[in-house]
Parts: C-alpha cells; structure tokens; sequence
C-alpha cells in the first residue's frame, strides 16, 4: 500500500484522551506559533445517541456501551469509540477505557483526587516503589490550572490534603446514601470529606449542571460531568490545534535516535506525518503498544503496569438509600488509612470510597447466584437499599507486570496486545485490611448484611505506569519532562508516565501531569 | 427448538415472585439472543431428555436440568444467564415491578434528596475539619 506523505507540523499528538488533552490544550496556550496536529483513532461522542436517553438503556450498559472495550467488541462494537481488543485472559483486572475524542474521560465516573504529597517519595518515606523526578509542591500549580479546566465541585478546608484551590461548585448533593455513609464514618470517629468531582453542581463553565440521572459511565448527555472533548479539546482547537479522527497510528518513525513523525492508517489509506515532536497519549495500554511496535527498547517499557488493588464490601441497608440514581462514584470519601502505618503489616495505604447504586440489571448481574428464585429474593433485598464502599489500595510497581505485544496482527493495524497482571501478596494485605476497615463502617452505618467482594476483575479503570518516569534510563523510560530516554522528539504525557500509583483515581494527576510536560517542551524550546 | 420450550428455559431462569412477572411475561424480546446461544440450550434439552421431557418437569427439576448444564460449561451457561438477566431486568414490568420507575434517565433526570438536617451535614465535617492536618509532609 502506498503511504502518502503531509507537508511536515511541529508537533504530533496520538490519541485524544485525557493526558492528551491536557497537553495539547496547555502547550497552545504556551506555544501559540506551533502546529499541532492530534490523531485520535475513534471519534467525537454524539450525545444525543447515548443509551441514558432510552428507556432499555440499561441493556447497553452491560453490550455495547459496557465500560470494557472487549465486551463492547463482542457486542457489535459501537462507532464513535474505536475499541481493539486487548487480551486480558492473564490480567486478574479487566482494562476498562474509550477509545475516542475525550477519551476514558468519556465514561469516567469524575471522581477527582490529588495525590498526597507522600505519593511522590514513596522509596524515601517507606522503602518501597520509587520516588517521582518532582514532589507535590512541584505538580501544585499544574495540579491548580488543570482542575481550573475541568471545574471542580468540592469542599475547600478538607485535612486530608495540603490546602487546594476554593472549589467553584459545592460539592455534588450527598443524598440519603452520602449522609449515612457519613454517619458511619462519625460514629468510628474516621476521616470523611465529599469527593472532589469534575462534574457540575450548577451551571458553569457553560455546562449545565448534573441532574442526577445516574449513568455516568455510559457517558453524561447532559455535558454536567467533564470530559475533555468538551472542556478541553473546543478551546485547544479554537487556538489552531488540528484534530485528524479516525485515525489510527502504527508507528512512530525514528531514524538516528530522533523522531521523524508517525505513519497513521484511515479508511482512505495510510499517511505519512512528519513533525519535529511526537507526543504519545495513548493510555497506559494503548502508550505501550505503540512503542513497542515502533520498537522503542526502554528496558522499562510495557513493565511495571499498575490498575490499583480493588474490591468491594456491599452493605445491606433495611432502609431504602437512593437507588439507583447521581453520580456513582461521587459521594464521599476517606482517607483515615491513606498514609503509612507499619503496625497494619503493609506500608503505603487504602482509599475507602461510598459509591452509589448501579441501575437493577447491573445489581442483577452482580448476585452470587443471578438467576432462579433466589435471585429475585437476593435483588428484592438489595435494590435500592444498598450501598458499596470501594477499597482502592497503593498498587506498586511491578516489573512483571506488564504489556506485551501478541505477536500477531490485529485488526487495526497495530500488532495484537494483552496485559499480565497478578494481583501481589502486598496487594492483598492491604485490600483485606481495607475491606475490614469498609465492613466496620457499613456496620457503624447501620447496614444489617454486609457482603464482601474480595477482587472486582472489571475495575482496570486506571491503566498506568508502563511508560514511567523517572531518572535512571534502566528503570524508567521517560524523564520528568516525559521525553523518552534515548529517542529526541518522542514525548509522552498520559497514564502510562506514573512512577508508582497512589491509592486515588488518576485523573487529576495525568491532567497535571501532562500540563507539565507541555509546559516543560514550550520552556525548553523558548 | 419449539417457542414452548424456549419460554420455558426463560422462565426458569426468571421465573416470576410476587408481582414479579416470569421471563415469557415479561415483554422481552429474547429471539436474538437465544439465538445467540444456542448451543446451551442444547445442552439443556440433552439434559432433560429431549424438548418433551423437560416440558414435562417441574420446576425444581428444570432448575436442577440448568444447574447441572452450567456445571459442565460454566462461561456458556453464565454468557445465557447474564444476557437474559439484562433484557429481563431492563424490561419495563420488572423494573416497575422492583418499585422503580421505567423511563429513561434523561432528559428528566431525578431528585437527590438533600439531607433531612443540613446542619447535620455541616456539623459531623466540623469535626473533621477540626482535624487540621492528617496527610503527612
Ligand atoms: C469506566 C471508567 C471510570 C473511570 N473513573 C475515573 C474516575 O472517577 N476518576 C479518575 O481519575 N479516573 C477515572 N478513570 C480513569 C481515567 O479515565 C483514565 O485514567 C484517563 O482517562 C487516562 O488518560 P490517558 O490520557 O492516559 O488515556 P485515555 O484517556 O484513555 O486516552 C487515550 C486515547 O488514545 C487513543 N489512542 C490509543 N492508541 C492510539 C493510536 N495508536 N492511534 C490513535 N489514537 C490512539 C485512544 O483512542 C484514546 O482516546 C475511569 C476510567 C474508566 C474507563
Ligand atoms: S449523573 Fe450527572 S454527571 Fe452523571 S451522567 Fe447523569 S447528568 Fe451526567
């Protein structure tokens, strides 16, 4: 097949998501003369198409617009999200992301945590994983802008964090469920604060503000919950960024140890982008395999693949909460065990999050047993009286944890890509001793059944580490700039750059993260 | 594989509670999808005996006849379980039938209920703002 080659751009952007975004919206502001182009292989998200706005909506939400890429491909595969497959059959954790203009910020849930400081110097303080290249204090005002972007709704005065910002929105409406989880936490005397959240509590930004209809991770018709096709992408366009969709990159071209462009395929052929810096933001999986194939030999590269240890504790409430309604991971939180404490016999901490209830068809599918009469027995118990408390632990950085290229040719192109990932013994302490601490609180909360899910496989929301920062080129593949070590030209600036993983969601990382690297490439090139 | 036969399946797998309506009452359009998986309930015929035999067991038998196919493939038997539970679940007569409302989420969207006492609320974060500092430096 013949490639036809474009007339050459400063700067390359691959993929669409978050880190991308982030990037690409900072670094035209920072750089107004450059060019930047941005090749995203799925396209922008029609929301007037988006299953909430059905009544059997909730047939989509376990098919065709379920969170994983592999059972939406299995459900015929939908349009604007441009899933490959990845093979998970060794990966105790599902990986879970969207495949588009906005990314896996397109089905997030918004939830929107900082690191803590002691994060970032997790060799230092405790021993174990490695410290990052910049501290907190160095992220903080990347950290400021970025949330400024996505607007937060959230509480200032919380002690579980260096001061941040005054928030512009209150915090999302705690309802029964938030108030009693609350209660819960009070009465042990614990840590608890309402989640920091990209979603509107009113108007602003534009942006109407959520009326709570439930679904957040099927993605928000509205526009209440941020995703970054629509706070991020309309201003970096507005400022001469060009956006390419569907279209898929397979290889990033290097001659001589520095980057020469990117060969990208569409449904009218392949092309040849020559551009003096190629930034890859493919997310922790999608980073890796590109790469890969583009035969980068970082040591480090694809290793050290973190999702965060997950599990559950169900508690049963004899009181209807809710139901199955506002968004399901922003309530409230608690960080009483986030920080070190060696007389629990692990180090680093766990994250305990109330999440609201899921629509019945995905409580159903849930039960132990899901079908026959006791199914209907065990539903007719929970529904609507249920709330889970998400253990999230420190994931650590393990070189055998990993992504790897199949072998094979898959169908976009690209080589095949799986994911290996066994959940550790250190993992495990901490997720048990977080699941005690979850069924102590549902109790104190008054639930009269706890039920207690030691491993949620379909929780690899946070695809991260495998391309990872750091100083020493055998055991990290980027600097703190993102710039690839060894290769001139080739950034990255998504998920993939984590040193270690916190015991938070990432996404407020990433999008600081990724405003640094910009940041970085416009002061150096200045 | 007759429509009875088929129904039948459905409705041990859902069967009806209360004003719960069974799976064959309950709307669903389910065709496609036992199309789709097929080869279980082959399984489940071979089980019983044939189509007429099963028909012909009650309830608990046919129950057991699923159980026992589910054993000897368990990711299929699971792939039919999960399928149907989502038509049935979503079906407008079990959602309202399990005291929920069958509509779309949007564009209506729902209440949230604001805490009965505000000043609750504010009081238990009081107590925890008071904490100053619990992240460490
Ligand atoms: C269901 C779900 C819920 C989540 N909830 C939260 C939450 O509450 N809070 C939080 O902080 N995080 C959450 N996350 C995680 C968060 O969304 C991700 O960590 C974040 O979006 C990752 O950003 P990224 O830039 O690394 O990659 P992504 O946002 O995944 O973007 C990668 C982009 O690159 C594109 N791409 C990949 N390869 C190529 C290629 N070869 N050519 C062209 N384009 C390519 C992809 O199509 C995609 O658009 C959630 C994720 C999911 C899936
Ligand atoms: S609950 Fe709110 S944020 Fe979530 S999808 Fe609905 S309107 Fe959007």
């Amino acid at each position: 097949m013949s490639v036809k080659r474009l007339a050459p751009v400063d700067v390359v952007v691959v993929g669409a998501g978050l880190g991308a975004a982030a990037f690409t919206r900072h670094l035209a502001e920072a750089a107004p003369s450059w060019s930047i182009v941005v090749l995203e292989r799925g396209g922008w998200v029609d929301r007037a198409a988006l299953p909430a706005l059905r009544p059997d909506f909730q047939r989509d939400v376990l098919g065709p617009y379920a969170t994983s890429p592999n059972v939406r491909l299995a459900a015929g595969g939908i349009a604007p999200s441009a899933d490959y497959a990845v093979d998970d059959s060794e990966s105790d954790f599902k990986p879970l992301m969207w495949s588009g203009v906005g990314g896996s910020t397109i089905n997030w849930a918004a939830h929107f945590p900082r690191f803590h400081p002691s994060d970032f110097r997790t060799r230092t303080l405790d021993g174990v994983g490695d410290d990052w290249p910049f501290s907190y204090a160095d992220l903080e005002p990347f950290y400021d802008l970025n949330d400024a972007r996505f607007g937060i709704a959230g509480l200032a005065g919380d002690p579980a964090y260096p001061p941040k910002p005054e928030r512009p929105m209150p915090p999302i409406a705690l309802g029964k469920l938030g108030m009693t989880a609350a209660r819960g936490f009070d009465r042990l005397g614990w840590h608890w604060w309402p989640v920091d959240s990209a979603i509107n509590s009113r108007v602003h930004h534009g942006r109407p503000a959520c009326n709570h209809c439930g679904p957040c991770q099927q993605g928000c018709v509205t526009g209440a919950k941020a995703s970054t096709d629509m706070t991020h992408w309309p201003e970096a366009i507005a400022r001469g960024v060009e956006m390419r969709t569907g279209a898929v990159v397979l290889q990033v071209e290097i001659a001589a140890g520095r980057v020469t462009g990117v060969t990208y395929r569409t449904a009218e052929g392949d092309v040849f982008q020559p551009a003096g810096t190629v930034v890859v933001a493919g997310n922790g999986v999608g980073t890796a395999r590109l790469l890969l194939a583009s035969g980068v030999t970082a040591p480090a590269l694809g290793r050290n693949l973190m999702y965060h240890g997950a599990g559950y504790v169900r508690g049963f409430f004899a009181e209807d909460l809710d139901g199955p309604v506002g968004p399901t991971g922003c309530s409230i939180y608690s960080h009483e065990f986030y920080e070190t404490d060696r007389s629990r016999g692990f180090v680093r901490g766990v994250h305990l999050q109330a999440t609201r209830e899921n629509p019945l068809a995905v409580q159903a599918a849930r039960l132990a047993r899901p079908w026959g009469e006791e199914a209907h027995a065990a539903l007719l118990r929970e529904f609507r009286r249920s709330m889970a408390i998400l253990v999230v632990n420190e994931d650590l950085p393990e070189s055998e944890n990993h992504v790897a290229l199949t072998g094979e040719t898959a169908a976009d192109g690209l080589p095949g890509v799986k994911v290996v990932y066994r959940l550790s013994d250190h993992s495990r302490r901490a997720l048990d001793f977080g699941l005690d601490r979850a069924e102590d609180m549902l109790r104190a909360a008054g639930a009269v059944e706890t039920v207690r899910v030691p491993l949620a496989p379909f929780t690899g929301w946070h695809l991260l580490g495998t391309a990872r920062m750091g100083t020493d080129p055998a055991t990290s593949v980027t600097d703190g700039s993102g710039r690839v070590h060894g290769v001139s030209g080739l950034l990255v600036a998504d998920g993939s750059l984590f040193t270690t993983s916190a015991a938070v969601n990432p996404g407020s990382t990433i999008g600081a993260v990724a405003t640094k690297v910009a940041d970085d490439l416009a002061r150096a090139a200045a | 594989m007759s429509a009875t036969f088929d129904d039948a399946v459905l409705d041990t797998l859902f069967p009806g509670l209360g004003t719960i309506p069974p799976a064959s009452r309950a709307g669903l359009d389910a065709s496609a999808v036992l199309a789709r998986h097929g080869p279980v309930l082959t399984a489940i015929e071979a089980a019983a005996g044939g189509e007429a035999a099963f028909l012909a067991a009650d309830p608990g038998r046919r129950a057991d006849l699923l159980e026992a196919v589910g054993h000897s493939d368990p990711a299929a038997f699971q792939a039919l379980v999960l399928a149907v539970s989502a038509l049935y679940h979503a079906s407008a007569s079990v959602v309202e039938a399990y005291g929920w409302v069958a509509r779309a989420p949007q564009p209506e969207g729902f209440a949230v209920e604001a805490p009965t006492d505000e000043a609750e609320a504010a009081r238990l974060l009081g107590k925890v703002r008071a904490r100053r500092q619990i992240w460490r430096a």
